[in-house]
């Protein structure tokens, strides 16, 4: 009886540690899976929250600092109207323009990257 | 016959390999400038990348707000007051189609960047020069779309300001 009683010890110990073995596979096969999507989707290169992607301080501060616009979907449509929806365009639209030169080619240039340029003998 | 097609083949090569940026195998002296300066120019494409993802979160999020804050509540409101403009729908349809461009690019963009950046350049300089030349295509096209969502930003003020004859 006593030996039984023993036996079923170790079979329950011996049975959480698979429960556990299992469950952390299962985890890290779902994880790896769920990574593998995140990244051939392209899901990765659009977020910002990954480390070292982290947006700055300045621009948080300007974000959260931005009186938001919106125009209703609804109403009558006046010469004010237009003209307040014109402004806030324009705005953003400075903002925008206020980015020089976005995704500029000469940044991964021979000459920026240090390379040298191909002359015309070689 | 079967000369004059070999020929006509052989020469087509020669010229598509001309025109072709890639075709062409790189000097000496950058393959050996790749070499001695490869981490170097693998943490300068690691910054361009930080500085990327970051241009295209500012760029993006305008777009965004245009598209939803100003360019389609205006069409809905354009309806409700019987002054539907189809220049305007048009310019809506093609304004959505390049910010989806503008992110599906710039995916492509970055994944091409990602697999130079993982390139050991002082085992494959040549491979990676190669690399490097395909990546700024990328980098070209995502110019265009810049370019290309600007002009239409600006069509769009174009035919608001249009609008105006019409209230």
């Amino acid at each position: 009886m006593e030996v039984e009683q023993k036996k079923k010890k170790i079979h329950g110990g011996r049975n959480l540690v698979i429960l556990g073995v299992v469950a952390t596979i299962l985890a890290l096969i779902t994880t790896g899976v769920s990574l593998i999507i995140y990244h051939n989707s392209g899901d990765i290169y659009l977020d910002r929250s990954r480390p070292g992607y982290l947006p700055d301080e300045e621009e948080i501060e300007q974000e959260s600092e931005e009186e938001e616009y919106s125009l209703e979907k609804s109403g009558k449509l006046t010469m004010e109207v237009i003209e307040e929806y014109l402004e806030k365009l324009k705005a953003d639209v400075k903002a925008i323009d206020a980015y020089e030169k976005p995704f500029d080619e000469n940044v991964l240039s021979d000459e920026r990257l240090g390379i040298p340029a191909v002359g015309p003998e070689e | 016959m079967k000369k004059k097609s070999l020929i006509f083949y052989f020469i087509m090569l020669m010229l598509i390999c001309q025109g072709v940026p890639w075709a062409s195998a790189i000097t000496e002296g950058q393959s050996a400038a790749i070499v001695d300066h490869c981490d170097t120019i693998r943490e300068d494409l690691k910054k361009v990348q930080k500085e990327d993802a970051r241009v295209r979160v500012y760029l993006g999020g305008y777009y965004e707000t245009i598209l939803t804050k100003f360019v389609t509540p205006l069409n809905v409101r354009l309806v409700e007051n019987n002054l539907s403009s189809a220049d305007l729908v048009e310019n809506q349809n093609d304004f959505a189609a390049a910010k989806a461009l503008f992110v599906n690019d710039f995916v492509t963009y970055q994944q091409g960047l990602e697999e130079l950046v993982g390139m050991d350049c002082k085992k494959e300089p040549e491979k990676f020069y190669d690399n490097l030349r395909v990546v700024r295509q990328k980098r070209k096209v995502m110019t265009q779309d810049v370019l290309k969502i600007r002009s239409l930003t600006s069509a769009h003020i174009r035919l608001v300001e249009g609008l105006k004859g019409r209230l």
